[in-house]
Parts: structure tokens; C-alpha cells; sequence
């Protein structure tokens, strides 16, 4: 329906791999963007920078697909925020992603490792 | 949860709204508690979260669907610009709604009146026995038989299924339990029921012991008069209720769906047409149901005419012959109808050529706006597609107001002629008649409205914004100018 559907495919592994990290970051609880943005830069020791400009188009979908629910609350420094959190939907989806995720990483690294070996009994998909 | 989300987005909007400012503010206090001077953390906090508006751009796209975004747009231009024009709004909806509206009221008629005058099984089976009388004074018709004469015809029509009924209707006196009500009376005979093919949904029809003289006293109801007096209530069937006084039983309740020419009455009582008595006179009508041939029917008519022993006066040839249902119950509005049918079509013709007049006229005075736009990047797609919508826009509108144009008529022609002609007064508007008509109305404004289109878009911008001040006339609208000259339009 949009006309934008083939940029996105382009960018589904981006776009992915940000929704599968925030979907971990609420595992810990209901958190706001801001905080969600916090925890993901301060837990990969700044190597991820998350953009505002990505993190609430995100946070939209993830919303809207039902991964995630939002209310109303107050942050700890007493502001009104908008918190997220994890929906049953969500937690299957996170537990999906991290499994694919550690396949990925473990394919990866065997292509990457430079001394192969030779493995029985676990196939690659 | 898409359609869901586009009527929402405005309100989806406004919260991120509030969800980036409260962001901005998270980020400004986490700088503040870093030592960072007030507004300074307020401006960095800014700084770092980028545009917030075309964050909310985006999530706005992601809640809309683009086609009918536009579409949206392209209507509301519309509406602003026909308000802009009331002159040429007015004139074009009217002419719409006049022409869909006259067309769908007589079509409603025409179609049933002569199109499905007789909600009946095979009606073209159904005729009148008709008397001719051929004498040197002319030749006349009439329907009418006597009770000795309906004898006759049970004896010797054999290729035919026959039933008898009254002509006369009329108000008679009905008492349930304590309470009298004037009620439209018919009295048929045994059999008249399933002669039309429409047998009581509740109950039985009269039988020849009760169409007999002296036989038990019945009645049947018809479905309205059964909803009216006993709320629909089964239990009154064999049930015993006084008409003009006289205790009848209920045997039967006729079914809603049972209308038409031969359901105008209330309430039916057996006809006991005979020779003697109470049954005789002459104002029956023998109803037949020709299962076999025309021809062998009238030939057993005939037979059962001379049993009867009559002589014919000197000079004079009487005769019977069949009289189909069908044309006699259209007989008196066929000529009217098929007329006004004819005029009204003129109607939607020259309402149509006027709307397109008004629509090619109107876009050589739009040549000057269509250029402007272009000039400031507007495609030729969106040229078009903005026209279309005008075009139908004017066409919905005349199309709604014509249903109400055409639901006034239908009531005015049926004040008007409803008592001559029975039939009229069952009619209701047919929508499928309003849809048809609009949908001719609709193509001609679309088309129209396109036809400056594929001009206006094709104009070279330059001499397109010149022409809207100079009378240049073109070569490209000749079209229009023709038709804007031609006398019709």
C-alpha cells in the first residue's frame, strides 16, 4: 500500500534488528523512548547510537503490529512520559528474534572463523 | 488496524507530539544533572533530538493511506471551489438531480406497472372471460358474467383452471369481540386462490361446500388486516369473528407478499355465484388459468355460451374470447406511462449535453488556474485526477438530491393518478432505477469533465497562464466552443 515498501525491505535488516532491541530492552520493564534510547546506547557501551528519527517510527510499528502497549506514567524525575511495554505477542516475538539472532551471530562466525571445523550433527538451515 | 489508524492519525499525531516534547525534556534534565546550565540544556537537548517534525511526518505517513489522502484533498478543493462558483454549482446539481430524478420516478412506474404488473406465477397464463358483442352499432367488450353463465363454464372448459370472483369491492362491517371495524370486502370463489398461484400462508382457501349457497359462513384474511386486528396472533385461525353481523370462521390468512391487482381487498368471503338467489346478478368475473391452448379454451367458452341456450337479437353476433390480465390491468396507463417515459429520457439527454456545456465552458475558464498549478509542479496525473473528482463530486451530489427529487415526483404522480390506476400506488421508488440513471448522468460528467482535462494538462505552461488574460480562443478547445455555441446547450 505504500509507496515507500521497497525502501523498507531494503532497510529490513536495520529496521529488525533496532525492533529486536528494543523488544529486549523492555524485558527488564516498562520504559519511555528516552530511556529506551539510554539503555541500548549505554548497553553496547555507545557503539549503538540510537536516532530519535528511527526510535519512535519504531516504536510505532512495534505498537501497532500489538509487540508492544504504551500508557501514560510519570519518570523517575516526575515528568509525564509516554512508557512501553512488552505485550504477550511481544515477548513470543522477542524470544523468535534472539533465537534467529543467536543462529545468525553463530553462522556468522563460523563463515568468519579462520581456522574451520569440520561439525557433525548441526546443520545449518 | 489500518483503516483504524488513518481516521486516527491526527489524534496519534498530536500525542507524539507530546511524547517528543516529554523526550526533550527527559534529555534536557539528564544534561542539567550533568552541571549544564539551564537553557543551554534545553537548546542541546533540541540540537541532539533532530527534527521532531519529521519524526511525526513519518509516523503520520505510516498511518495514511496515500489514495484516499488525496482523494480526500482532491474533494475538499472541489467543495471549496464549487461554494467559490455557486452559480454553476446550482445549475449543474439541479440539472443532476432533475434528470435522475424524473427518470428513476417514471422508471419506477413503467417498471411496475408494465414490467412486472402481476406478482403472480405465470401471469401471461392468467385472462378474463370477455363477452363480445358485435352489432351495427359497434363492437363491445364486457368482462361481466352471471351466475348461470360461470355454471355453464365449470361444466365445459375443461383446458383451463377456473375460478369466479366479484368485482364489486367493498367497506363492510367487521366484529371482533367487542370492537367494529370498516374493512375493503371481495368475495371470490372456491379455487380463486390457487387459480392466481398464491395460496394462504396460513390455513386453507375456501372449498365448494363453503362456495356453495347455504353453506358454512368463512372468511379469509389478508395479511395486513390479520397484523392490524390480531397482532399477527396464529391462534385466530378457525377462530369466529362477525361480518355485517353474520358469524364467520377463519380459515385462512393470505401471506404479505400476496399484492397486486387482485389483493386490494381486506377481507374475502366465498362468492356462491349460481343461478338463483343471492348468487346470481352479473357483475362476476371468471378468472381462468390456461393450461393448454388459447384457442381450445375460447372454443370451450363458446361451448359453454350456447348451452346456455341464449339467442342473440337480429343483427347482433355475440361471442366469448380471452382477455389476458396482464393488458387489461395496464390498458389505461400504458399510453401515459410509455410517454412520459419517452419525455423524460428527452429529460436526461438534454440534461446531460447542458452538463456538459456547462462543464466545457467552465474549464476554458479555468485554463489560467490548471497552468498556475502546473507551473508549481503539479503533474498532469494529479491535473486530471482533480478535474475527475470535481466532475464526480457534481455528479454524487446531483445524484443524492435526485433521489429525493425523484421520491417528490413518485409521490406527486401518484396524488395525482393513483385512484385511476391501482397499480401506481404499490409502486415504490426503484433504487436500481436511481443507480442506473446516475450512473449514465455520472459517465457523462466524467467524461466531460475529462475531456478539458486532457486539454488543460496537455497546455503548454507559457501561453496557458497568457491565454487566461488575452481571449486567445485555441485550437485545442474548439470542442468547447462549439458546444457552448451549439442552441441545446
Amino acid at each position: 500500500m505504500s509507496p515507500r515498501k521497497s525502501a523498507d525491505r531494503a532497510g529490513d535488516m536495520m529496521q529488525g534488528t533496532l525492533d529486536m532491541l528494543v523488544l529486549q530492552t523492555l524485558v527488564l520493564g516498562p520504559a519511555h523512548g528516552y530511556a529506551i534510547a539510554e539503555i541500548i546506547q549505554r548497553r553496547s557501551d555507545a557503539v549503538l547510537q540510537v536516532e530519535q528519527g528511527s526510535l519512535y517510527p519504531a516504536l510505532h510499528r512495534l505498537e501497532d503490529k500489538g509487540l508492544i502497549a504504551s500508557f501514560w506514567g510519570t519518570s523517575e524525575n516526575n515528568r509525564k512520559a509516554r512508557f512501553y511495554k512488552l505485550t504477550a505477542a511481544g515477548k513470543r516475538r522477542l524470544h523468535e528474534e534472539s533465537s534467529r539472532w543467536q543462529q545468525l551471530v553463530a553462522a556468522i562466525g563460523r563463515v568468519m572463523d579462520p581456522a574451520p571445523r569440520l561439525r557433525s550433527g548441526q546443520a545449518d538451515d | 488496524m489500518g483503516i483504524r489508524r488513518f481516521f486516527k492519525r491526527t489524534g496519534w499525531d498530536r500525542e507524539r507530539s507530546r511524547e517528543i516534547d516529554a523526550h526533550i525534556a527527559l534529555m534536557a534534565d539528564d544534561l542539567r544533572a550533568r552541571g549544564i546550565p539551564h537553557d543551554e540544556a534545553e537548546r542541546r537537548a533540541r540540537a541532539r533530538f533532530g527534527n521532531p517534525i519529521a519524526i511525526r511526518e513519518e509516523i503520520y505517513q505510516m498511518n495514511s493511506i496515500p489514495l484516499i489522502e488525496t482523494l480526500v484533498r482532491d474533494g475538499r478543493y472541489a467543495l471549496r471551489l464549487l461554494r467559490r462558483s455557486p452559480g454553476f454549482a446550482v445549475t449543474a446539481i439541479l440539472t443532476l438531480a432533475i434528470a435522475i430524478g424524473a427518470n428513476a420516478a417514471v422508471f419506477s412506474l413503467v417498471d411496475g406497472v408494465l414490467l412486472r404488473p402481476l406478482p403472480y406465477p405465470n401471469p401471461d397464463q392468467l385472462a378474463h372471460a370477455e363477452r363480445v358483442t358485435m352489432s351495427s352499432r359497434g363492437v363491445f367488450q364486457s368482462p361481466g358474467i352471471d351466475g348461470a353463465m360461470w355454471e355453464a363454464i365449470r361444466q365445459h372448459v375443461t383446458s383451463a383452471d377456473t375460478a369466479v370472483y366479484s368485482d364489486w369491492r367493498a367497506g363492510v362491517n367487521l366484529a371482533i369481540g367487542g370492537t367494529a371495524m370498516n374493512v375493503d370486502h371481495q368475495r371470490v370463489s372456491a379455487g380463486f386462490f390457487r387459480v392466481i398461484g398464491v395460496s394462504p400462508v396460513r390455513g386453507r382457501e375456501f372449498t365448494e361446500e363453503e362456495d356453495r349457497a347455504g353453506g358454512p359462513a368463512a372468511v379469509i384474511l389478508s395479511h395486513g388486516l390479520w397484523q392490524r386486528a390480531f397482532g399477527g396472533n396464529p391462534s385466530v385461525l378457525n377462530s369466529t369473528v362477525l361480518v355485517r353481523g353474520e358469524p364467520h370462521t377463519i380459515v385462512g390468512i393470505m401471506p404479505a407478499s400476496f399484492r397486486g391487482n387482485f389483493s386490494m381487498a381486506d377481507l374475502w368471503t366465498p362468492v356462491r355465484a349460481s343461478r338463483r338467489g343471492q348468487g346470481g346478478g352479473t357483475n362476476f368475473l371468471a378468472l381462468l388459468r390456461v393450461k393448454g391452448s388459447a384457442e381450445a379454451v375460447e372454443a370451450e367458452l363458446n361451448q359453454a355460451y350456447h348451452s346456455l341456450g341464449f339467442k342473440p337479437r337480429e343483427g347482433e353476433h355475440v361471442w366469448y374470447h380471452l382477455a389476458p390480465v396482464k393488458q387489461m390491468v395496464t390498458a389505461g396507463s400504458r399510453d401515459p406511462l410509455l410517454t412520459m417515459w419517452a419525455a423524460v429520457g428527452l429529460v436526461l439527454l438534454i440534461a446531460s449535453v447542458n452538463l456538459a456545456g456547462l462543464l466545457l465552458s467552465r474549464a476554458r475558464t479555468r485554463t489560467r488556474e490548471i497552468a498556475t498549478r502546473m507551473a508549481l509542479g503539479s503533474g498532469r496525473r494529479a491535473v486530471i485526477r482533480q478535474l475527475l473528482v470535481e466532475s464526480i463530486t457534481l455528479a454524487l451530489a446531483g445524484g443524492v438530491l435526485g433521489v429525493l427529487v425523484g421520491q417528490l415526483m413518485l409521490n406527486g404522480m401518484q396524488a395525482l393518478a393513483g385512484n385511476q390506476y391501482s397499480l401506481w400506488q404499490d409502486v415504490t421508488l426503484d433504487l436500481r432505477a436511481v443507480a442506473a440513471t446516475a450512473a449514465i448522468t455520472m459517465l457523462a460528467a466524467v467524461i466531460f469533465g475529462t475531456i478539458p482535462a486532457l486539454q488543460a494538462s496537455r497546455l503548454d505552461v507559457q501561453s496557458g497562464l497568457r491565454e487566461g488574460e488575452s481571449r486567445g480562443a485555441s485550437a485545442r478547445l474548439r470542442l468547447a466552443s462549439f458546444c457552448s455555441s451549439a442552441p441545446v446547450c
